[in-house]
């Protein structure tokens, strides 16, 4: 598993995400998914598994929460960047996702 | 040829070596007791490994008979898991196949779900396969494990007695068993009466299956490998009961 990185200010607008590591990830349909890290199952929702696609390359908050509504539709920008900091939190606990080192 | 007593354990052999001042009655408990899994001398088990694990086991006073079996029974449970590593999905479950097709149901549960409580309803008719750990290969075929039972004494004593499944009458271990039903196991004292078994959304389904699998991240594409085995047999169960001596109408059928 990997380590989640540099996250000194991760909600920040400037942040950089990238990919960490896991060791299989299966995507159903309705676009949710599981993934398996080490002993640790966990289900990712729709958002988190989104992420994980964009997250094929580095990229910003901002640039993630554009994408993210262009996938997903519409909402608020306060109720999105809510979502997208809670999303990105999730994901680096289980270390799929992390801080880009600067 | 082997000191101690050599055991075939998912498809893997286990080397017991019993010592001590009780070696006598702790030797003739485990030949007993893991008779269904005993290689006998000469016997053909397939690929002879080069050197299987060994397990020392120690017994002085024979009043702690049943304190070193429950062990050996766990000591030899972590290492078949150990040998199915990289290559078996490895289930936290009771598997009881149909004694004519082979086909075997699978349930899954952690302890204390009754996996060892069915299983001792269901294998009075369903071929006894194992009550603690179904590991499948990449074709589907279950590799057997028909440990003793662990029971509990009157009033929940412990340690478990470890009882030879011949003891309870279960049926005989098939030869060849493979995959038929992936089933979470559901028991609630307060569940129907009449069990009900219904089919479990895939991500919901694979996620039971994963919380009870062992080394699921050492199989290459783990989560696929258990898709396609749920896919295979139309998919993951849950089957919610009260009481094990109603399920076998419903797990046969399924096997049928």
């Amino acid at each position: 598993m990997s380590g989640q990185g540099d996250q000194s200010d991760p909600s920040g607008a400037s942040a950089v995400w990238q990919r960490g590591t896991w060791d299989d990830l299966l995507v159903d349909d309705a676009g949710e998914s599981l993934v398996l890290v080490g002993d640790q199952v966990a289900r990712l929702s729709v958002l988190g598994t989104l992420l994980l696609e964009l997250l094929a390359s580095p990229r910003t908050s901002t640039e993630l929460a554009t994408l993210v509504v262009e996938r997903l539709g519409e909402a608020p920008p306060a109720e999105v960047e809510a979502a997208l900091d809670a999303a990105l939190e999730a994901l680096a606990g289980l270390g799929v996702v992390r801080a880009a080192e600067s | 040829m082997t000191d101690g007593i050599r055991l075939q354990v998912l498809g893997a052999q286990v080397d017991v070596v019993p010592a001590g001042e009780a070696i006598d009655p702790l030797t003739d408990s485990i030949r007993h007791g893991w008779r269904r899994c005993l290689v006998n001398a000469g016997e053909a088990q397939g690929t002879e490994p080069t050197r299987p694990d060994r397990i020392a086991v120690h017994l002085d006073d024979p009043a702690d008979l049943a304190d070193a079996l429950e062990d050996l029974t766990h000591r030899v449970t972590r290492a078949a898991i150990a040998s199915g590593v990289g290559r078996l999905v490895m289930l936290h479950a009771a598997a009881l196949a149909h004694p004519t097709t082979g086909r075997t149901a699978v349930l899954v549960g952690p302890s204390g779900r009754g996996k060892t409580t069915a299983t001792r309803e269901l294998a009075r008719t369903l071929g006894y396969v194992s009550d603690e750990t179904a590991a499948i290969d990449v074709d589907g075929a279950l590799l057997p494990y028909p440990k003793p039972l662990s029971l509990l004494g009157p009033d929940g004593r412990r340690p478990k007695d470890t009882v030879c499944p011949d003891d309870l009458g279960l049926a005989p271990t098939p030869a060849e068993a493979r995959l038929g039903a992936l089933i979470l196991l559901d028991r609630d004292p307060d569940g129907p009466a009449e069990p009900v078994l219904e089919p479990v959304p895939l991500l919901d389904g694979l996620l039971g299956l994963a919380e009870q699998s062992s080394s699921l991240a050492a199989l290459d594409a783990g989560l696929h490998r258990l898709a396609d085995l749920a896919a295979s047999v139309g998919g993951v169960r849950r089957l919610r009961y009260r009481e094990a001596a109603t399920l076998l109408p419903v797990v046969e059928g399924l096997l049928s």
